[in-house]
């Protein structure tokens, strides 16, 4: 009974770490643009269709360059919208939601509506009587390891630097010579590389069709905002939502189980002790 | 009475078109069909205008509220033999009724979790209905709602539909006129001077919200009796990204804006080649309204912009409205990377 639930728990823990690493690239994006980009859901499954499509390595490394490639057309997006005046915030969120309803449209007309699934292992572990996949730790090793690498990135490096320059205050960043823009820009397209490797963990975890583009990016944004629109924050958000929803999916019967984990982001929103620590700032 | 033909302009401009497009719709079925089914998303997409356009609320929960009215409508009508006319007060009332407490709850949040919020109850909302068993017909929804008896045939459809949709219209540019108006629109630009001046917040946004789904609940009426079948699919959250997108095409804080998105979208998606290219081609059409027209087709100006009068009364309804106020998540004071 125990181990069941220790069971679900681990698998939940290894589910949540790739929300997770699709939440950081929007936190990312925030912290440097103010906006967010609701396309990492599209990013992951283009990645994870075309991994799944080619095959092999050659298959992963298509999927890579193709999600930073829509990364980078939505952050040739932003800087137009940036350009022609200081964008409203929402009005990005929007257009890169736009685009993302467009990428499933293309996964869909060019790769079909079945799901795409890869699997490297077929062997579980056996700890005790607790199975573990494989892949589950390969998952959370690749996105601990990606985690740390943006930490370092973000404040050990002088792109760090003038990326967190940017977000606290770009007018200034632009005036002691930092290219804002282009550091923006930057931000998109390395957000995209990492939505485009969770997208690749996915394919080899669970799957996914093009359906998943709007749930991936709605999963990835309620884990980024459950707990706060930061990097460690968004990720252990990812890894609670994924546990909520393994258990939810365990104990919860049928229809109800998938509502759960929304619920989950619901209830944590709207709740107002949150509002104080998280992103759910509280207003009048 | 200048003053009122002023203030209801946008109704009477839509009387006029309906009554023109009137002339040649009922003449094709298709066509009449194809009207109806602008109507119902332009009562739709008008909520969204008064959520959105007027109190800066996105809520990807329209349709959902719209499914609320269609089941109350549906349930009252079809198991239980009532009248559709109980059905349409339920319709209307359902809706704003749970609007009304949900729009307490996430008002308060971040305009991008507040959307999240509205998604996550919108879900929630679908995952009930097709657990609601016999009530909700569960996965296969609830056909044979019966007709509506002002309105037997497709073509009196067209005109009820309509009727709605133009009675809306004037209550939304009566509901602009009013002292709730202005206060909505002090709300969308800084919430704490609203406050100051007297301004219920809380309530005026909550009630706001309530009338919004109370528009979507009357769309899901006409849409229960008209289709005579709603299910779990049939008014669905796509359809709420839809008629987002309607507003924002047409311009979300004008009147019409809504109604012009919704005719435009759905005569234009009756030419798509393929349903799989829908989403590419809805996709690009909000980018390309976002770059070329961020305030959609009506919000350019004219010919349906209200004058500004001497200094009283209306302050341009449609000036534009600094967004500073509105956060997309959080403070600006708590940001910062790192955990």
């Amino acid at each position: 009974m125990v181990s069941t639930f220790v069971e679900f728990l681990i698998h939940g823990v290894l589910v949540g770490v790739t929300y997770g690493l699709l939440a950081i690239p929007l936190t990312l994006v925030y912290t440097t643009t103010d906006t967010v980009d609701l396309a990492v859901g599209g990013y992951a499954v283009l990645s994870g269709a075309l991994a799944s499509v080619v095959g092999g390595v050659t298959g992963v490394l298509v999927g890579l360059g193709a999600g930073v490639l829509a990364a980078a057309t939505v952050g040739t997006l932003f800087v137009i919208l940036a350009r022609a005046g200081a964008p409203d915030p929402v009005t990005v969120v929007l257009a890169t939601f736009g685009f993302s309803i467009a990428l499933a449209s293309v996964v869909l007309w060019s790769m079909g509506s079945d799901p795409f699934v890869a699997r490297v292992f077929t062997e579980f572990w056996q700890v005790g009587t607790i199975r573990v996949s494989p892949q589950g730790a390969i998952n959370l090793g690749l996105a601990v390891g990606m985690l740390v690498g943006l930490l370092l990135l973000l404040y050990r490096t002088s792109l760090g630097r003038a990326m967190r320059a940017s977000a606290v205050n770009a007018v200034g960043a632009g005036l002691a010579g930092i290219p804002v823009r282009r550091v923006q820009f930057l931000t998109f397209v390395s957000g995209g590389l990492m939505a485009a490797a969770a997208g690749v963990l996915v394919l080899y975890t669970t799957g996914m069709d093009y359906t998943s583009v709007l749930q991936l990016g709605l999963l990835a944004i309620g884990s980024a905002l459950v707990f706060g629109m930061r990097p460690m924050r968004a990720f252990a958000g990812g890894i609670a939502i994924g546990v909520v929803e393994a258990l939810a999916g365990g104990y919860i019967s049928g229809g109800w189980s998938a509502a759960i984990p929304l619920l989950f982001i619901l209830v944590m929103l709207a709740s107002g002790r949150l509002g104080r620590l998280s992103a759910a700032e509280v207003r009048p | 009475m200048t003053d009122l033909l002023h203030r209801q302009r946008p109704a009477l401009v839509l009387l006029v078109a309906v009554a023109l497009a009137s002339t040649v719709v009922p003449l094709s079925a298709v066509a009449t069909d194809t009207s109806v089914t602008i109507a119902i998303y332009a009562l739709i997409a008008l909520s969204v205008g008064l959520s959105w356009g007027q109190a800066g609320i996105l809520s990807i929960a329209q349709a959902a509220f719209a499914a609320m009215g269609a089941y109350a409508t549906s349930i009252v009508t079809i198991k239980w033999d009532l009248s559709p006319y109980l059905g349409l007060l339920l319709a209307i009332v359902v809706p704003a009724a749970v609007a009304y407490p949900l729009a307490r709850v996430v008002t308060r949040l971040a305009a991008l979790s507040l959307s999240i919020a509205t998604f996550a109850f919108g879900e929630i909302f679908y995952t009930a209905v097709r657990q609601g068993g016999d009530l909700t017909g569960g996965y296969i929804g609830l056909s044979g709602a019966p007709e509506v008896s002002i309105a037997p045939t497709f073509v009196s459809f067209h005109y009820l539909g309509w009727a709605c949709v133009v009675v809306v219209v004037a209550l939304y540019s009566n509901l602009r006129a009013s002292a709730r108006g202005r206060a909505l629109r002090t709300i969308r630009h800084d919430r704490i001077r609203a406050a100051a001046d007297g301004v219920n917040v809380p309530h005026t946004l909550g009630s706001l919200f309530a009338l919004s789904a109370a528009v979507t609940g009357l769309a899901g009426w006409l849409y229960a009796h008209y289709i005579t079948y709603v299910g779990p699919e049939s008014l669905d959250t796509n359809l709420s990204i839809s008629v987002l997108l309607m507003a924002v095409i047409g311009g979300a804080a004008t009147v019409l804006g809504p109604v012009v998105g919704a005719a435009l979208l759905t005569v234009a998606d009756q030419f798509l080649p393929a349903e799989e290219a829908k989403g590419l081609f809805y996709g690009a059409v909000l980018i390309l309204a976002l770059l070329v027209l961020p305030k959609g087709l009506l919000g350019m100006g004219w010919p349906l912009r209200s004058r500004r009068r001497n200094g009283r009364g209306e302050q341009g309804p449609l000036a534009p409205v600094r967004e500073g106020a509105r956060p997309l998540v959080a403070a600006p004071t708590r940001k910062g990377a790192g955990g």
